[in-house]
């Protein structure tokens, strides 16, 4: 490890030297990023804007479950936090303007106001949740929107994404959550990733208020934002995939060799896999790997604090055999699974119902072998409809999407526990 | 690039487990045969004779030819004292002579050493070899190490995989 004053970052590789080949090849590494041990922080004030969806299709239950989750959230700020709740459907309201919490009792009255009507158009929400947000954007405080949906926005995506760039540019991250089926998870994936937030599948009512207390519970952690991992790797050598593994899993893009990694917590490390790929090289060569941190530091007051964790390795005539370490092993596997997953539905989507029939009958047999019986079971129904019906249920991409995701987290904890 | 010994696909050097099939692709990897749920949903057997009794003989038998009709191969094989079955082991350098890598096996639930065909004077039997998803004969699920006389056109799963089996 590599001992910094206000940031720690570790790298475990999955090779500790390359062979001089003429083939390109994979190299993975495994990389931790948390504050000093001796860091026990203040709590960084929070600039909030909770977005829900009360479209007619969260009538009932959902949006019940919504407003409560809602209602909790307000009463669990701080003074010194800014809150702010829009409303959207094909139109927006401003439920509660952007400000500090005088009066909590009337706020989660205009919460418990909201009714259900109207279609789905996320950027209408979007755009006047970041109207709001804009009025106390500082680097005192960590801006974040939360959006709650349960269907498909029409005709807007890209006006959404780009004001999801925007955002990322504003220093605001958005977390999505969608709750049952029907929205699109691809949609919020591409939105969450300018600002390497979170999507995140719920799947009942019943989940919503605990997967809203822990996502809020970690925003109130951050011990610096806007982190930036810069791969600026020898010639030839290029990362290829970043997956963020925990405190949340998701995928992370590449923007020209910069991974952009989001907030790292006070309270639990962020760690993320990379998937290099190495062009031939020759023999006799060092290749420098440096990883350059960037991040913000609120409490310190810091923009733009760097690190760099240099890793060197030899290449080699003939590499021998490494014994790769168990946490990035299990990393892997459980990111090729998921992987594997999101394969079969590029192959219904293309219209390779066998290729697609295969690949998700040998995901159920790999989840099988390592004893993860519930996602097997829900392959094996999956591929059983994919053979009777010729395709896959809405339930079953999310669980199968969001479930192998959540094992590169869980197998993460494991190995370090 | 490197090859899946399990699915033939090509993958980088480095990788550490097959994009296509998910098998591990590093020395150490693991090589168990899941357990697969699905065959124990299967009907209850009736007990077939046992190799005790006198089996039919094969009468001129000198091959056999195992048809697999999810995969549409042919496999004729000379009729040996002993044709083992399951999955090649590049590992521990075995390979049984009806290889079912290439047909799914481990998909299948094939296990590495599954089953063999014993030929005698007496007649052909088929034994499973303590395998993990069992083998089944004409659907009747065979215990471990007892051999049950096999007959020309018959049924049998090696886990879920299907094979006919025809004398000639």
């Amino acid at each position: 490890m590599m001992a910094q004053e206000l940031l720690h970052v570790n790298v475990q590789a999955s090779r500790s030297e390359l062979a001089a080949s003429d083939t390109a090849q994979l190299l993975y590494l495994l990389v931790e990023i948390k504050p000093p041990d001796t860091y026990h922080g203040a709590r960084l004030p929070l600039n909030l804007c909770l977005l829900i969806d009360h479209s007619s299709s969260m009538r009932g239950e959902c949006l019940d479950r919504v407003k409560a989750a809602a209602t909790l959230i307000v009463d669990k700020m701080a003074a010194t936090d800014i809150v702010s709740v829009v409303a959207f459907s094909d139109r927006a309201e401003v439920v509660l303007p952007a400000g500090h919490l005088v009066n909590k009792v009337a706020v989660a009255s205009r919460i418990n106001a909201v009714t259900a009507s109207g279609g789905t158009e996320i950027y209408q929400g979007l755009a006047t949740a970041m109207r709001e947000l804009r009025q106390a954007v500082s680097t005192k405080r960590a801006s974040h929107l939360i959006l709650l949906t349960d269907g498909h926005t029409y005709g807007d995506d890209d006006a959404c994404l780009v004001l999801a760039e925007e955002a990322s540019r504003q220093g605001i991250s958005i977390n999505a959550f969608g709750i049952g089926p029907e929205w699109n998870d691809h949609f919020l994936d591409r939105l969450v990733a300018p600002s390497a937030g979170q999507s995140v599948y719920i799947e009942t009512p019943g989940e919503i208020i605990s997967h809203l207390q822990a996502c809020i519970e970690g925003l109130g952690s951050i011990y610096a934002q806007n982190a930036r991992l810069l791969c600026d790797f020898a010639v030839g050598v290029r990362p290829r995939y970043a997956f963020r593994l925990a405190p949340i899993a998701q995928p992370l893009p590449i923007d020209d060799q910069e991974v952009k990694l989001g907030a790292v917590e006070g309270d639990s490390p962020l760690s993320l896999l990379l998937e290099v790929v190495v062009e031939p090289q020759l023999p006799g060569k060092i290749l420098a790997l440096p990883l350059r941190l960037i991040t913000d530091i609120p409490a310190r007051q810091l923009r733009d604090y760097a690190v760099t964790h240099l890793l060197q390795l030899p290449t080699v005539f003939e590499s021998t055999a490494d014994n790769i370490p168990e946490a990035l092993l299990t990393a892997v596997r459980a990111l090729n699974w998921y992987r594997m997953n999101e394969q079969v539905w590029h192959d219904v989507e293309s219209g390779q119902l066998d290729v697609a029939t295969l690949r998700l009958r040998r995901l159920t047999t790999r989840l099988l072998e390592a004893g993860q019986k519930e996602l097997a079971q829900q392959a094996y129904a999956e591929t059983e409809r994919l053979l009777n019906v010729g395709t896959l249920s809405l339930e079953g991409r999310k669980r199968l999407k969001y479930g192998t995701r959540s094992l590169m987290t869980q197998s993460f904890h494991l190995d370090k526990s | 690039m490197i090859t899946c010994r399990e699915c033939g696909s090509s993958e980088y050097e480095g990788a550490l487990f097959c994009s296509e099939c998910g098998a591990s692709l590093f020395s150490g990897g693991d090589e168990s045969t899941a357990k697969l749920p699905f065959s124990d949903t299967l009907r209850d057997p009736m007990p077939p004779p046992l190799l005790g009794q006198e089996l039919e003989p094969v009468v001129e038998a000198k091959q056999v030819t195992f048809v697999i009709p999810s995969s549409g191969r042919r496999v004729s094989l000379n009729l040996e004292e002993e044709i083992h079955i399951g999955r090649a082991d590049p590992s521990r350098d075995r390979q049984p002579q009806l290889d079912l890598t290439h047909d799914s096996g481990a998909e299948y639930g094939v296990s590495r050493l599954h089953a063999a065909i014993q030929s005698s004077h007496r007649g052909v039997a088929l034994v499973d070899l303590n395998s993990t998803n069992g083998t089944l004969l004409n659907n009747y699920r065979l215990p471990p190490d007892l051999p049950y006389p096999l007959h020309n056109g018959d049924e049998i799963r090696f886990g879920r995989l299907l094979v006919h089996v025809f004398f000639e």
